[in-house]
């Protein structure tokens, strides 16, 4: 039984009292100011939908689409209901009455096919210059062109073969990330496996209510890394993790699609690096998928706090969310400008020169909000790195 | 009912403010047609416009618009409301008021702030306390409601014992009557604390619903915070004994600035939502604080902890912020913990906010859990058993017409029974349109005074329509 049964939406839905907590922690609604952008609101909506006493189309669309899914509202939710995923599923009841909408073939066409995509002459160079025009990134040859599938250890034996799962937006728009990731965990020891059939994790599309799109994706995940024999999975990005974990990457396991950090701290316990950083004042951003999605909380942090020099310095307010929510940035630019330049405002103000994140996402939205102020925004693999001295 | 079109109310109300705080969407209107209450998930109530007004101004342009045209206004803060005191009872417009939400200046001198309607009571408090102040009604709707609504229905919560409810704290209010005129209760340039110069007008739009005026801006007194709590846990055997010894607590001079009842369902349906909150399984569960100087706080645990012994109870006392975080947030999710108690079940807001006068507590208790078994539904109850305002959240399957039926006999028994043992239908939630069938009830003649202030000051009967009188 999931969530996308129409029956069983309709249980949880029912266990809304309205009561309207989801709002106080709802970053759209605080910067679009009414009902409509409320978690509550969408919920209403969903109930709408699900009893039929609204027609799925391009209004309920619009509504629902005012929604970042970061699970803040799930986890403020005194009743207990998993509110994004209610929203997720309410875009789900409208994506399937009009399947073939073209905005809809489009996003299952890139996010299912880009491998097939990229050969497409032009493709690239169409990406980059979005990406050059929104985020002023320059963007390099994907990483899964210059990472062979297979890295060893320089010098020993390895300790873990790990399975790398390398996220859509580290391959094509910030492959260094891609990099560091394997030069870091082959330094601490791991053999590292990017199996070459591996696919977008399905985030994006069970996002925008394209459930089964998102499990096809799934099983053909689930089938490329099953031919390795692996010690684990990791990636790079809190939100590939969230959705892997969470969605039946491992059908009987409880063992997590480990996020990087977490890895290094919770499986690796990895060496103190000998290469002092020069006293930077450092934030940890904890992503939206990082914090309510895999509740993790302290992996970030102490991975910085192993580098000697390293100062970590508290973002003024803690961590909010900073308004990427992967293509919402491009869907919604003026509310996730404004949701962007709240948090970045507060970064400004404690003098951060750096700040490390595991989200690419996040990386290039704070990055893009930070850019004029010269604080350089990474993955702390890129940090460590650096520390370990290893080639960049 | 709105004697123009809406295409006419549309036009008019964008020369007044900008289109993009104006909704006419009918299905972006439909997310205003709801609060919190049972009342609203059984009847749509849904605006013919919404707007949401950024200046006192622009709410008195509004107003004075809709005054010449007869159409009806609904103030709406964060619609956490329990009474569908927010919605549209008649149509016409919505003034959404949740995000005008600035605090505009903390006066710490003079111990007061002043802030705008849409500031959420938790925020206010986490801005507060960089001053070291705050301001003291505790309303378990806490990261919900706006003090706009707790202003509107004089609400309180889990430390009225000690410190009252939020008509203490209001040392004046800008209002904008239903005419458009805009006027300033309290003293117009006044900062003082006391004030007793000519009628209370303050206190007669606190606890008035939106039925008087739109509340644009609020002057609140606030406290210094204190420097210590404890919270002493006594659980019980039996239910009956829970009640008198809140009585012998006051008896032996103790004033805690929150005394909370869990019963039996309420405490399974805590433990069931989070099992690490750990509560004992008994019949019931006082929850006792205290606040003050350190050593005051641990004197009182002991005391309390002393007078328990006698009923008997056993005491856990706490001053581990960690623990004491972890109990009070037990308290605070029983409102929708409890549909746990039933998988096809939801809490649903209805009959949920009766204060009983303090000698009948125990009595009201027992009453109404047989209610609960006479119309076979599960009652759970819990509150500020301190001053006698017991919520009772009654689980239901909202499918089954049965039980929908059943619920309603049950809620006006509730209500009646209440008004029989000498108390209210209401201690903290108000009226709005769930309880109105009452108020002859409860007032009698004193009802008829209300109507002729209502009609004074709203001649044409344009402020939020349907409810109270």
């Amino acid at each position: 039984m999931t969530l996308f049964e129409k029956n069983v939406m309709g249980e949880y839905l029912k266990k809304c009292v309205r009561c309207g907590q989801c709002r106080y922690v709802c970053p759209v609604l605080e910067v679009a100011g009414r009902e409509s952008a409320s978690p509550r609101g969408k919920v209403f909506l969903a109930g709408l939908l699900q009893r039929g006493e609204v027609k799925p189309g391009s209004r309920a669309d619009s509504i629902l689409s005012l929604c970042l899914t970061c699970g803040a509202c799930a986890a403020e939710c005194p009743s207990g209901l998993p509110v994004d995923n209610l929203i997720k599923a309410a875009r789900r009841l409208s994506a399937s009455a009009f399947p073939h909408k073209p905005h809809r073939i489009v996003q299952r066409s890139i996010f299912s096919k880009l491998q097939t995509l990229e050969k497409l002459p032009g493709f690239l160079p169409l990406m980059r210059h979005v990406i050059a025009l929104k985020y002023g990134l320059k963007t390099g040859i994907p990483a899964r062109s210059i990472i062979p599938a297979i890295t060893y250890p320089e010098t020993r034996k390895p300790r873990f073969r790990v399975g790398y799962f390398l996220g859509c937006a580290t391959n094509y728009i910030l492959p260094d990330i891609a990099k560091s990731v394997v030069a870091v965990l082959t330094h601490l020891g791991c053999e590292v496996v990017i199996p070459p059939t591996s696919k977008c994790c399905g985030i994006p599309l069970s996002t925008a209510g394209e459930a089964e799109a998102a499990a096809r994706l799934m099983e053909i995940n689930r089938s490329s890394f099953k031919n390795f024999k692996l010690d684990a999975v990791l990636t790079d990005c809190s939100s590939c993790s969230f959705y892997l974990t969470e969605n039946g990457f491992y059908s009987s396991d409880s063992q997590p699609v480990y996020e990087f950090s977490e890895f290094l701290v919770n499986v690796l316990n990895p060496d103190k690096p000998q290469i002092e950083l020069a006293g930077e004042a450092i934030a940890c951003h904890s992503p939206c998928h990082y914090r309510y999605g895999r509740k993790l909380s302290h992996q970030i942090r102490q991975l910085i706090d192993l580098i000697p020099g390293a100062k970590v310095v508290e973002i003024p307010g803690g961590n909010s969310c900073c308004g990427g929510g992967g293509t919402f940035s491009l869907t919604h630019s003026s509310i996730s400008d404004n949701i962007l330049q709240r948090y970045t405002g507060r970064v400004k103000s404690a003098g951060i020169q750096k700040l490390t994140t595991v989200c690419p996402s996040c990386i290039m939205q704070i990055g893009r909000g930070l850019r004029s102020h010269e604080v350089s925004v990474c993955h702390p693999a890129q940090i460590l790195n650096t520390a370990y001295g290893l080639p960049d | 009912m709105p004697q123009i079109k809406n295409l006419d109310l549309s036009k008019a109300l964008k020369k007044i403010l900008d289109p993009t705080r104006i909704i006419e969407d009918e299905l972006e209107r439909k997310l205003y047609s709801y609060d919190s209450s049972f009342l609203s998930v059984q009847n749509s109530y849904c605006p013919d416009i919404v707007v949401i007004p950024r200046s006192t101004r622009e709410v008195s342009e509004i107003l004075s618009f809709a005054f010449e045209n007869n159409i009806p206004v609904t103030p709406r803060g964060a619609g956490s409301g329990e009474t569908c005191g927010c919605v549209p009872a008649k149509g016409g417009i919505v003034m959404d008021l949740s995000t005008w939400n600035a605090v505009e200046e903390v006066d710490a001198q003079n111990m007061q702030v002043m802030v705008r309607p849409g500031i959420v009571h938790a925020r206010l408090n986490e801005h507060l306390e960089k001053f070291g102040l705050f301001f003291p009604p505790d309303p378990g709707s806490t990261r919900m409601c706006t003090i706009g609504g707790m202003v509107a229905n004089n609400s309180s919560g889990m430390r009225a014992v000690k410190y009252g409810t939020t008509e203490q704290y209001i040392l004046g209010l800008e209002v904008v009557l239903p005419d458009g005129e805009i006027i300033i209760t309290g003293g117009k340039n006044c900062r003082s604390l006391k004030n007793v110069s000519g009628i209370n007008l303050t206190k007669l739009f606190v606890g008035s619903e939106g039925t008087l005026g739109v509340i644009t801006r609020v002057r609140l007194r606030v406290w210094p915070r204190p420097r210590a709590r404890g919270i002493a846990m006594a659980s019980f055997d039996s239910l009956d004994q829970a009640p008198l010894a809140v009585l012998d607590v006051y008896t032996a001079g103790i004033l805690p600035s929150g005394i909370e009842i869990l019963d039996q369902s309420a405490i399974r349906a805590v433990n069931l939502y989070r099992p690490e909150i750990n509560l004992p399984s008994c019949e019931a569960i006082l929850l006792f604080e205290v606040d003050g100087n350190p050593a005051s706080v641990q004197w009182e645990g002991e005391q309390i902890a002393d007078i328990m012994k006698k009923q008997p109870a056993k005491v856990e006392w706490s001053t581990d912020p960690q623990r004491m975080a972890a109990l009070w947030q037990g308290r605070s999710v029983v409102a929708t913990a409890a549909a746990r108690l039933r998988p096809d079940g939801t809490r649903v807001f209805a009959g949920e906010d009766i204060c009983i006068p303090l000698n009948r507590v125990a009595e009201s208790l027992r009453m109404i859990k047989s209610l609960g078994k006479k119309y076979q539904i599960e009652v759970v109850a819990y509150g500020h058993i301190g001053d006698g305002n017991i919520h009772t959240a009654l689980v239901i399957n909202p499918d089954s017409p049965d039980e929908v039926d059943r619920l309603g006999s049950l809620v006006d028994q509730i209500h009646r029974l209440a008004i029989d043992l000498g108390g209210t239908t209401t201690g903290e939630h108000g009226v709005g349109m769930v309880r109105s069938a009452y108020s002859l009830l409860e007032h009698g003649n004193a009802l008829g005074q209300m109507r002729i202030i209502k009609k004074a000051l709203d001649p044409r009967g344009i402020m939020n329509p349907g409810k109270i009188y």
